[in-house]
């Protein structure tokens, strides 16, 4: 919950954007004297889609930051956005592929890519857990990435279990490892 | 019979043979060749032998007369895993193209899609080179089409999904197999009930070409033949730059997913059948 939290303390007085996913939080405010757009996936344990409940980015998550980035793009006035990043993983779910969730987090990191080409400060706030494709859709397309000097912040591109299965080494191999070639670890 | 005889695989070419087979005769040009030996400095610590081109092949070279830079992913090499200097190759690569285009060079790129994404070993060097493959790719776009091509066998997963969703065109032969997560990790985190990875013809059912294919998920599906995916890249590098990249389709797709009844589990026909209407 720690984006959700981070998301209601800074937008406090901004106005929220409605007509996305539930699962997205969009609000428009002002930060010193700046107009901004935040974003966040949050929870929703309402989702229709039962894999992406506990705030992975899933099918209407990426579709839904595609159009709430575009939204601000449109306006024109080159705002910053700053994207509020807790994201746990991507969606694992055979709803998730057979509907092309990569297509949906495509149109995310392209808006966000084209955000910034169009001149908006794009920044990623690093709150909590930054994943994989969950973060190629939110996040890793911003100017600047900034994260939280704290153990519960973590970059990682796979799961431990599952970075085990597929090189075909154990998890305890795997943490010897990474103790010895940093970048394999899933610290900062 | 006369097919077999002239008929010549893709799939079963490397990375090299592949970018060589598309480009006009005599224009193949390779970028940090494996004779420049730069490699993965992180594979033999962890007990991997490296390769001299880090499984990424650059080439530049003309298709149909068009400047065209082409990267290759060797599938057979780490399960065409991207590491820092394989993605680094391809990011730059096509930061390269952009920058012809605004000096008014109009190359356009193809990219070659063998790759399981991420190399593990390489973890978040791996997922930094993708993300700059996305913004060159976005970045390119812009003035010249990128075309993707998974021809199979490894098929196209994790991050370099995301890629193959910005590009262009999208061009996938009955072999191919394009998914953001792969069966074995969706098994493990979902459970055999959510998705069995031994089930081949499950697999390929939901996120092989043909069904990408039908399901307007890729733009062209074409046979297993060197000469036809030549003469389709070709054609579509005239075609130009799409009015708009499947990508920036959300509200389409929102309102696709809207009228979807998501408590049941999916088959591959209600996914035919909600994307592309009466033309499945």
């Amino acid at each position: 919950m720690r984006g959700l939290q981070w998301f209601n303390a800074l937008s406090s007085n901004a106005t929220p954007v409605e007509g996305l996913p539930g699962s997205l939080k969009v609000a428009d405010g002002v930060l010193g004297e700046q107009a901004v757009r935040y974003i966040a996936v949050v929870p929703d344990p309402h989702n229709r889609f039962p894999r992406a409940r506990t705030g992975e980015v899933g099918l209407l998550e990426g579709w839904g930051l595609a159009k709430a980035v575009d939204e601000a793009i449109v306006r024109g006035d080159k705002r910053p956005i700053i994207a509020i990043v807790d994201v746990p993983s991507q969606a694992y779910g055979r709803r998730e592929e057979a509907l092309g969730i990569h297509q949906a987090l495509a149109a995310a990191a392209d808006s966000y890519a084209r955000a910034r080409l169009a001149g908006h400060p794009v920044i990623a706030l690093l709150v909590g857990k930054a994943m994989s494709g969950a973060f190629l859709a939110h996040g890793y397309q911003a100017n600047r990435l900034i994260a939280l000097r704290d153990p519960g912040v973590m970059v990682h591109a796979m799961g431990k279990a599952s970075a085990a299965r597929v090189t075909l080494r154990s998890v305890e191999e795997l943490e010897a490892l990474a103790a010895s070639v940093p970048i394999s670890a899933d610290g900062l | 019979m006369t097919d077999l005889l002239v008929k010549h695989s893709f799939v079963e070419l490397g990375a090299r043979q592949r970018a060589k087979a598309l480009l006009d005769a005599g224009t193949f040009r390779e970028l940090i060749d494996p004779f420049q030996r730069v490699m993965s400095p992180w594979l033999s610590r962890q007990g991997v032998v490296p390769q001299a081109d880090d499984g990424v092949v650059i080439a530049k070279g003309s298709i149909g007369a068009k400047p065209v830079v082409i990267a290759a992913i060797e599938g057979n090499f780490q399960g065409g895993s991207l590491g820092e200097v394989g993605g680094a190759k391809i990011a730059g690569a096509l930061e390269l193209a952009a920058e012809d285009n605004r000096n008014g060079i109009p190359t356009c790129a193809v990219l070659l899609l063998e790759t399981g994404g991420v190399r593990l070993q390489e973890a978040n060097l791996g997922l930094a080179a993708i993300a700059d493959i996305h913004a060159a790719i976005v970045d390119l776009r812009q003035y010249q089409p990128v075309i993707g091509v998974v021809a199979g066998s490894v098929g196209c997963f994790g991050g370099m999904s995301i890629a193959a969703g910005l590009c262009s065109y999208l061009v996938v032969t009955r072999e191919a197999r394009l998914g953001l997560n792969g069966p074995q990790v969706i098994e493990q985190e979902a459970g055999l009930e959510e998705y069995d990875s031994r089930d081949r013809p499950f697999i390929w059912s939901l996120t092989g070409g043909e069904q990408r294919f039908n399901s307007g998920l890729a733009d062209r599906y074409v046979a297993d033949d060197v000469a036809q995916i030549q003469q389709t890249v070709s054609a579509l590098l005239q075609q130009g730059v799409p009015a708009q990249p499947r990508s920036r389709r959300a509200d389409f797709y929102l309102a696709r997913l809207a009228e979807l009844d998501a408590t049941a589990q999916i088959e591959p026909g209600a996914v035919r059948a909600l994307y592309q209407g009466e033309r499945s």
